[in-house]
């Protein structure tokens, strides 16, 4: 069970890193602010989700098991807001779109890029 | 578990170095505030691989309050920008 435990929690670990570092080379590869929102919400949020119930299968006190899955739901419930906050808040300041933008729905008015 | 540790930690700690040369050469508010969330992010990772290896949880207070702090200061920068321009 010992066993089982562990290599569950490696590999959560890998998996949780592993996209972590999917959203750094997110940030250098992806155009614009809007793809670089959606590389440092989505895969870190998942990230840091993997790598918290990863460390609470490794330890056997009921607080502190608590605690890391509270700041799991934390992440993902808090992630989505300030994303979307932040993406608002650049589109309001008139932050460049790339050339692969597709659909503004915060234009005025909703328009398809041209 | 010591090679695991060892293998997130050492890609952890890459990615935090590469997201802090993000914030240094940044182009705008908006850049360095995601720069500086991924961060965030990574170090909040650290931790828990950390707890994982040791076992010890006396961590995970700051993992807990770590992860808030980022949303919040990420909100705090975009009320900021919504208010005062990029």
């Amino acid at each position: 069970m010992e066993t089982a435990l562990a290599i569950a929690s490696g590999i959560l670990l890998l998996a949780g890193t592993a996209l972590t570092v999917t959203t750094v080379i997110g940030l250098y590869r992806l155009p614009d602010i809007y793809a670089w929102m959606h590389a440092a919400t989505k895969s870190a949020t998942l990230g840091i989700a993997l790598c918290l119930i990863g460390a609470a299968l490794r330890v056997d006190d009921v607080a502190v098991v608590t605690k890391l899955l509270l700041a799991a739901v934390f992440q993902l419930a808090t992630a989505p807001v300030s994303g979307h906050l932040l993406g608002r808040a650049a589109h309001d300041t008139g932050a460049a779109q790339s050339i692969y933008t597709v659909m503004d729905d915060l234009g005025d008015p909703p328009s398809p890029r041209d | 578990m010591i090679v695991v540790a060892g293998i997130c930690l050492t890609a952890l700690v890459l990615s935090a170095a590469l997201c802090l040369v993000r914030v240094w050469r940044a182009d705008g508010l908006a850049d360095r505030a995601v720069a500086l969330d991924t961060v965030t992010a990574t170090i909040v990772s650290g931790i828990a691989v950390g707890i994982a290896v040791t076992g010890d949880g006396i961590y995970a207070d700051i993992a807990l309050v770590l992860g808030l702090l980022g949303f919040l200061a990420t909100v705090a920068i975009s009320r900021f920008m919504a208010r005062r321009g990029p």
